[in-house]
């Protein structure tokens, strides 16, 4: 799906989930955009003071001038244009030749280090034990604060390395979004609500043999499987609130699914949302942050990592995604991805993971390492730990 | 030679050549020949010369040598003694930072009274290569290792760009008299370390290693002032006046990049260095904790980090005559005679077996390296460690009095007993010490 150029446009800090509907009726029309992970302080005691090098939006949709669909073999393009500037416009289009792209190479700076990063997870895990929190999602941040970048080639060699389900690419305004995720955050289908958490990483190996006792290795973990679960639950509590009664179901627990780079560990929940009360934004409202991203309980959690990281989230650990005429909608998750505001020149990477009582430090630093690796190659920077 | 040091000075606006000097004169090479060339080039000057008592009759030699060159020469010339060992007891320094720290302080004492402009210092390349080496395994940072300024305030270096070797060869060539074995240095071991042992090493592998660090000196130096000009506007914006300190806001830290290097260098010249910790600190806002360095302390407290200087406990004596039976100051204590031996046990009160006590008692603060044998101990245990083992903080550390017989400490008042002073079956009366609140 393409989406190109924009004849409207919303942008919000406040309310902004009753503003996003407002537009939506008002509009009638497809819309694409993102949510932003400090959405929460809108409507929580919440807030983030920590530091934050991308200016954004709480959320921002636009309404796109030209949508490309392509399904199988079949490309649609939906327009106000008439059909004869449409034809003119999909020729010249496909006049452009692709131009060669750069070679992509950018360093980056690793906000914290090393020892702070072990030090650090110790004092979560004593939150843990004190009782506060039972998972939280701690995240840290690579970033280059003078890059000049080219993020259309940063994103093809991304996509090419990771051939993700959610991988998108999204430039607004100053923004740009080159992602490779593997996690659906929250699909909307006529009633049918779905969520497919993924919590459980592990790297792949080269060797076939190794690769399946990898992946059989995290098909066993009770440690992945415990945060998955913790998850699932705290999914299933956010979804029954715009659900009809007795519709949350757990249709596929703790399954091991092969990406180009890592296994990864999926369930999927599902509902149906009961249209006499909710619309799609209740639904995205009363989900959002998303808890795979936040851990459980989901505000104590927060809390907790506003305290600990570094960087303010914004955009990472967000959502991109559309929502259609109807109100259906797709979003995934903002992991696996690389940030760059062309206003401030700066260019960042965050990858993080679930910590609970069972993480040991180290392990936590390389299962972020092994997430990192796919935008590390496709930035050829060498990090040098 | 001569020459070359004209142009450097003028190249390098040390100072203009009506300008009168005071010149920094041990008697050793470097200096004579610094002296000699300052000479040869007509500058107005005076001798300076500082005996640092260190070397007992050579260190008077040094001195009789300078005088009389100077009587020879016609030239004015300030010395003084020093008790460098006591001074650098006193201040808890190396002897090697006490000599320095004197010296300059009696530079500056002296450069006004001798109406002259600038104090000119015997500093030669090799000087710079050994300090740079020195302040590499030291942990200066960046500034250790922009290498000795050229001019620093009052200060010139006028010889800062030539080597020992070419001095040395000057100065045999032109007969100039000097003091083998003068310069302090002689006695810097980690200096002569370096020369002796590592810097052949260094040959071996780099036959011209002096030449490629001094270049790398000059790189270092502006890389240190362009990060300067940078933090330094920065720091000074942080900082706000606290009484005898400092306060920064964490968020100031926090929401810079590259928070480390500001902490570092808000912290480090006080002597902090487990910057990580402090780091931690701030960012998950631990309200209350305390980090020491020798003599200042860093206290975190909600959105402020707050740098004063450590008080300094006055250590007074306090004694107790044998007949005393109260005192007021510095705390309260009541003292009892018995020939009933009877105890209760209570942290507040001190039962001893009073035949075993010499007085006067004496009442004091505890001072690093004070030890005692705890009640039911039968080893000797540091105080400190005391401390530890009770959780005590380190103002509650500071707030603590012992209470001491013949040098040794009977009773860590409010805490425990010392071992050797205890009632036992043979214990005939006791004397019993009451803390009032």
């Amino acid at each position: 799906m393409l989406a190109l150029d924009k004849i409207d446009l919303i942008e919000s800090n406040h309310n902004s989930f009753k503003k996003l509907k407002k537009f939506h009726i008002h509009k009638k029309d497809w819309m694409f955009g993102y949510l932003s992970y400090d959405l929460k302080n809108e409507n929580t005691n919440l807030y983030s003071k920590n530091i934050d090098n991308i200016s954004h939006s709480n959320l921002s949709f636009f309404v796109p001038k030209y949508l490309f669909i392509l399904k199988g073999d079949n490309l649609t393009i939906e327009s106000y244009e008439s059909k004869e500037n449409l034809v003119e416009f999909y020729k010249k289009i496909n006049n452009i030749k692709p131009v060669k792209s750069e070679k992509v190479k950018y360093d980056l700076v690793q906000r914290e280090s090393k020892d702070i990063y072990l030090k650090k997870i110790n004092m979560i895990k004593k939150h843990i034990q004190n009782g506060d929190i039972y998972e939280m999602n701690y995240c840290q941040e690579f970033f280059n604060e003078n890059a000049n970048c080219s993020p259309q080639d940063i994103y093809k060699r991304l996509n090419l390395l990771a051939q993700s389900p959610f991988s998108c690419f999204l430039n607004l305004r100053n923004i740009n979004i080159m992602c490779a995720s593997p996690e659906r955050f929250l699909k909307k289908t006529g009633s049918n609500i779905l969520s497919q958490p993924i919590k459980g990483t592990s790297r792949r190996s080269e060797d076939p043999k190794e690769d399946i006792f990898l992946f059989e290795k995290l098909s066993k973990s009770v440690k992945d499987k415990t945060e998955n679960v913790m998850i699932v639950d705290l999914v299933r509590n956010d979804l029954s609130m715009t659900a009809e009664k007795s519709s949350v179901k757990v249709d596929d627990l703790c399954s091991v699914y092969p990406f180009n780079q890592v296994y990864q560990m999926i369930s999927t929940v599902s509902s149906k949302i009961d249209l006499t009360k909710y619309t799609f934004s209740d639904v995205l409202e009363t989900n959002f942050p998303m808890g795979s991203m936040t851990g459980a309980p989901k505000h104590s959690a927060m809390r907790i990592i506003e305290k600990f990281e570094a960087t303010k989230r914004g955009l990472f650990s967000g959502s991109v995604g559309y929502i259609d005429p109807d109100g259906d909608f797709d979003f995934n998750v903002i992991i696996r991805s690389i940030i760059y505001d062309s206003a401030k020149k700066y260019l960042s990477v965050s990858v993080g993971g679930a910590i609970t009582n069972k993480s040991i430090d180290i392990e936590e630093y390389q299962e972020c390492l092994t997430k990192a690796t796919l935008m590390f190659n496709a930035l050829n920077f060498n990090f040098d730990d | 030679m001569i020459k070359k040091i004209k142009e450097y000075i003028k190249s390098n606006n040390l100072f203009d050549p009506n300008t009168k000097l005071l010149v920094a004169v041990s008697g050793g090479m470097d200096s004579m020949f610094l002296l000699h060339i300052l000479m040869k080039l007509d500058y107005e000057l005076e001798i300076i010369h500082c005996n640092f008592c260190l070397r007992g009759s050579e260190s008077d030699g040094d001195e009789e040598f300078v005088k009389e060159y100077a009587f020879n020469n016609n030239i004015k010339i300030h010395t003084k003694s020093f008790d460098t060992l006591e001074f650098a007891k006193e201040e808890k320094i190396s002897t090697q930072m006490a000599a320095r720290d004197l010296r300059y302080l009696y530079f500056e004492e002296i450069r006004p009274i001798s109406n002259c402009d600038h104090i000119a210092i015997a500093h030669n390349s090799d000087d710079d290569v050994e300090t740079f080496f020195i302040n590499l395994t030291r942990g200066t940072g960046l500034k250790g290792l922009s290498g000795i300024r050229k001019k620093n305030k009052k200060i010139v270096r006028p010889i800062l760009s030539i080597a020992r070797s070419e001095i040395s060869e000057y100065v045999n060539l032109n007969n100039i008299s000097y003091r083998e074995d003068s310069s302090n240095r002689k006695s810097d071991y980690i200096r002569n370390n370096f020369r002796n042992n590592i810097f052949p090493l260094l040959s071996d592998i780099n036959p011209s290693f002096k030449k490629t660090i001094l270049n790398q000196i000059k790189i270092l130096d502006e890389v240190y002032q362009m990060h300067s000009i940078v933090i330094d506007k920065d720091l000074k914006k942080m900082k706000s006046k606290f009484e005898n300190g400092f306060r920064i806001k964490f968020s100031d830290i926090l929401l810079k990049n590259f928070p480390m290097v500001y902490i570092y260098e808000l912290f480090h010249p006080y002597g902090f260095k487990d910057f990580d910790s402090i780091y931690l600190a701030i960012k998950v806002q631990e309200s209350g904790k305390v980090f020491v360095s020798n003599n200042f302390k860093l206290l975190i407290d909600r959105e402020y980090i707050y740098l004063s200087k450590k008080l300094i406990v006055k250590n007074d004596n306090y004694k107790i005559e044998q007949n005393a039976r109260e005192i007021y100051k510095p705390i309260k204590l009541k003292f009892f005679v018995s020939s009933e031996v009877d105890f209760i046990k209570n942290s507040h009160q001190a039962f001893l077996d009073i035949k075993k006590i010499t007085f006067p008692l004496i009442l004091r603060k505890w001072q690093k390296g004070d030890s005692f044998y705890p009640l039911g101990m039968r080893n000797k245990k540091k105080l400190s460690d005391f401390f530890i083992d009770e959780k005590l903080s380190i103002y509650d550390k500071d707030n603590v009095w012992l209470l001491c017989s013949n040098n040794d400490i009977i009773w860590v008042i409010g805490y425990r007993i010392d071992d050797r002073y205890k009632i036992t079956n043979n214990t005939k009366k006791m004397y019993i010490a009451n803390l009032l609140n």
